[in-house]
């Protein structure tokens, strides 16, 4: 495997220098190197340097994605120790991080962290997180509310 | 706390990851979210990904109730919730009276006291109204199933007067990854296996039964089938569970756990369990037993720790026993956009 180096710049200006095989895991980046295979500098405008680091750190980790039970296990307990630091966010910068990069399985991580962390949020919650608006009148609301009753229970009482 | 903006693609693949009955939760949100729940796409995302939430429901009383079962306390205790609401579709404020219903992936199949069949998506709030031939039998029994492993469906058939070859007992089936599985009177070890796929029945083998032991069956978690075989004269039920039901018709049944029901079968006295659930880590069935014409819901665990009775008022709807079930609500649609 080559170990050429490969310069990743974020929108912000921070640089990191990685190994070609890491930065190939950013598929955005692996399709500018089939391209022109010359480039040892690739500015990315639409991630900042603080999320591309999360980001690199997880390449990096995932780099040899062995076939073994015991890699695989290793691997999926470093994930969710991994998701655990970042808040709801957070959370959210590194899913359009993911996305905009384009790797797959740190999009489909975060995609099932965010959606692990918002099953118990309240309406109100996850109004704030989407910054989507109330549109239903209050009877609406209550009357949508009255028909999903039976959806709500102890083990959904919202978590502060 | 500002939170950058998520474009609508992101949002659905977020959302295709939440359980379904949060999601019937969340569509107070917007009116958008609302329509989003509706949208086929995220549906049959949705099946692939979420997580199956289960939660047990009742058939009781010519109603379908959430039952939250609390395994947790010294005496376990039960708890029935308000009632899903199946609307009429000519007048939308009467509720109907539902006296059976049958599980296939997040769609409940009932029939109505009226003699009406309805399929119904409690999560979406869909309905689809089926016509029965006028010549069709009182005694007839439904399913629902589907092709090729594959529950977003692209068209609905139905498939009437099917040669059975067994004399199936009523209210028995289960539906297993797209197939229904009944209990048959006439051969004591055999299940009755409806293949949607081939539009046949076949044979599935029970495991090691004698003559008179009253059998029923329970989907654990819809990744098991489990039979629960009630022996004759003595008061012992045991608990048999098989997770390769695809692939073969021996299946290799395993014996998950016993529990005693304490009280012994005779001349005098009877219990039949016409329906369970299985706890299986805690190895503890709850069953809705008909005891000498009496209803109730039975906990009990192997070692007799859980052992609690429910007694149940007579049900108005006679002779529709009670049922409990699990249900794993989804976003499956059933009208066709």
């Amino acid at each position: 495997m080559s170990s050429n180096k490969i310069v990743l710049t974020s929108s912000d200006g921070e640089s990191f220098e990685v190994e070609e095989v890491v930065a190939r895991k950013l598929q955005i980046v692996g399709h500018m190197l089939e391209d022109d295979c010359v480039i040892n500098e690739i500015p990315l405008q639409n991630v900042t340097g603080d999320i591309l680091s999360m980001v690199i750190e997880y390449c990096k980790t995932h780099v040899d994605e062995e076939e073994s039970e015991e890699a695989q296990t290793k691997l999926k307990t470093w994930d969710e120790e991994f998701m655990k630091k970042f808040d709801i966010k957070t959370l959210l910068q590194i899913i359009l991080a993911a996305n905009y990069l384009n790797v797959k399985g740190l999009l489909d991580l975060v995609s099932q962290t965010i959606a692990d962390t918002i099953k118990d949020y309240t309406p109100e919650q996850i109004r704030e997180v989407f910054g989507v608006e109330n549109d239903y009148t209050e009877e609406e609301e209550a009357e949508v509310r009255k028909e999903n009753a039976w959806a709500f229970d102890e083990a959904d009482t919202p978590k502060p | 706390m500002m939170m950058p903006h998520l474009p609508a693609e992101l949002v659905e693949e977020i959302l295709s990851r939440v359980p379904a009955k949060s999601l019937k939760r969340l569509r107070s949100t917007c009116k958008q979210w609302t329509t989003l729940l509706k949208n086929r796409g995220l549906s049959e995302k949705h099946f692939r990904k979420a997580p199956k939430q289960s939660l047990v429901l009742i058939s009781n009383d010519y109603r379908v109730c959430p039952m939250s079962i609390n395994l947790n306390v010294v005496a376990p205790s039960i708890e029935f919730k308000r009632e899903l609401s199946l609307k009429d579709f000519l007048y939308s404020s009467i509720q109907v009276d539902i006296t059976t219903v049958f599980h296939c992936d997040g769609l409940l199949l009932c029939t109505t006291n009226d003699d009406r069949l309805v399929v119904w998506n409690p999560c979406l709030g869909e309905t689809r109204w089926i016509q029965l031939k006028a010549d069709y039998e009182k005694h007839s029994m439904f399913a629902l199933g589907y092709q090729n492993n594959k529950s977003c469906r692209t068209s609905w058939r139905f498939c009437d007067n099917v040669c059975v070859g067994y004399v199936i007992k009523p209210q028995t089936g289960v539906s297993f990854k797209g197939n229904t599985y009944w209990v048959t009177f006439n051969e004591r070890s055999i299940l009755a296996s409806f293949d949607f796929t081939t539009e046949r029945f076949k044979r599935v083998y029970l495991p090691p039964i004698e003559n008179l032991d009253w059998k029923i069956l329970s989907i654990v978690r819809e990744e098991e089938l489990s039979v629960l075989i009630q022996k004759e004269y003595t008061s012992k039920m045991e608990i048999w569970v098989a997770n390769n039901i695809e692939t073969e018709a021996t299946l290799s049944w395993k014996k998950s756990f016993t529990v005693d029901i304490r009280i012994r079968t005779n001349s005098h006295n009877y219990t039949v369990c016409h329906s369970f659930l299985i706890e299986e880590e805690k190895k503890v069935v709850v069953c809705c037993n008909e005891r000498n014409y009496d209803i109730m819901i039975d906990i009990i665990g192997e070692d007799d720790d859980y052992y609690t009775k429910f007694p149940f008022v007579q049900p108005r709807c006679w002779p529709w026993c009670p049922c409990i079930f699990n249900y794993v609500p989804s976003l499956v649609q059933i009208r066709l956009r």
